[in-house]
């Protein structure tokens, strides 16, 4: 419950090394894949949207690896101030952008 | 919901929040952080319930303090005994709303009590399907 981002990454470095050392794991698979079902996280899909309140513009090492593709909301809302209508709200900003995964408009409509 | 006339076929299915604010909403009042940190425990509550109603799968929850590191030793047993007071209050209520509890991080470093909430927490919400919330708590 002491989440560290970085902590959870290295966490899952150090595992992998352990079973390559052991023979247990192949250097040449470890991708992607492979690396977010060591995370803390891997019975989950990554977020498609993170929303952070009090107007502070960071991700302060939370879920790093997760969030590579994750539309980000920042409202000066602070926390006890947060309603219903104010995750409507960003959902509602999420809705209206386009998410592309680093393709062109012309690819997502194909 | 209606307000905003959202497009119920693109619901995110994973929301992450980190919730910020609560010392500063706190201070503006005049009041001690921890006041603040207790009336963020509705607004968990308010997000969960929006989520459920739009039909979002995951809610991630980070409590994250900017001032995080000069927080005093009393505000964290506070903190602590908030989480464990709340955990024990909305379980009746996860449960309803048909919503499983879980945790990232490292579950170990919390005191023995809330420890003991979470996992009593996590187990009697086990067989919900409706929604994963999965909160880390940042001290």
């Amino acid at each position: 419950m002491s989440y560290s981002s970085r902590r959870e990454i290295s966490l899952a470095v150090q595992k992998m090394t352990n079973e390559v050392v052991k023979g247990e794991l192949e250097s040449s698979a470890i991708n992607e894949e492979l690396i977010s079902s060591y995370l803390s996280t891997s019975d989950y899909p990554d977020p498609e949207l993170l929303i952070r309140t009090s107007g502070e513009n960071r991700v302060s090492n939370f879920l790093m690896w997760q969030l590579a593709y994750t539309e980000l909301y920042f409202t000066k809302i602070l926390w006890p101030d947060f309603k219903k209508k104010n995750f409507y709200k960003a959902i509602f900003d999420y809705q209206k952008r386009e998410r592309r995964f680093g393709k062109t408009s012309e690819q997502l409509i194909d | 919901m209606k307000d905003f006339n959202l497009d119920s076929t693109r619901i995110p299915k994973h929301v992450a929040i980190i919730m910020d604010g609560n010392g500063r909403w706190a201070k503006k009042k005049g009041e001690m952080r921890i006041f603040g940190h207790t009336n963020g425990v509705g607004s968990v509550r308010e997000a969960l319930t929006a989520a459920v109603e739009i039909g979002v799968e995951y809610l991630t929850l980070y409590a994250f303090s900017s001032e995080n590191w000069s927080r005093p030793k009393e505000e964290i047993s506070a903190l602590m005994d908030l989480l464990v007071q709340s955990i024990y209050n909305e379980v009746d209520e996860l449960n309803s709303k048909g919503v499983k509890l879980a945790t990232i991080g490292d579950v170990e470093f919390l005191p023995k009590s809330c420890q003991k909430a979470l996992s009593e927490a996590k187990q009697s919400t086990k067989n919900n399907k409706k929604i994963n919330s999965y909160s880390s708590i940042e001290l």
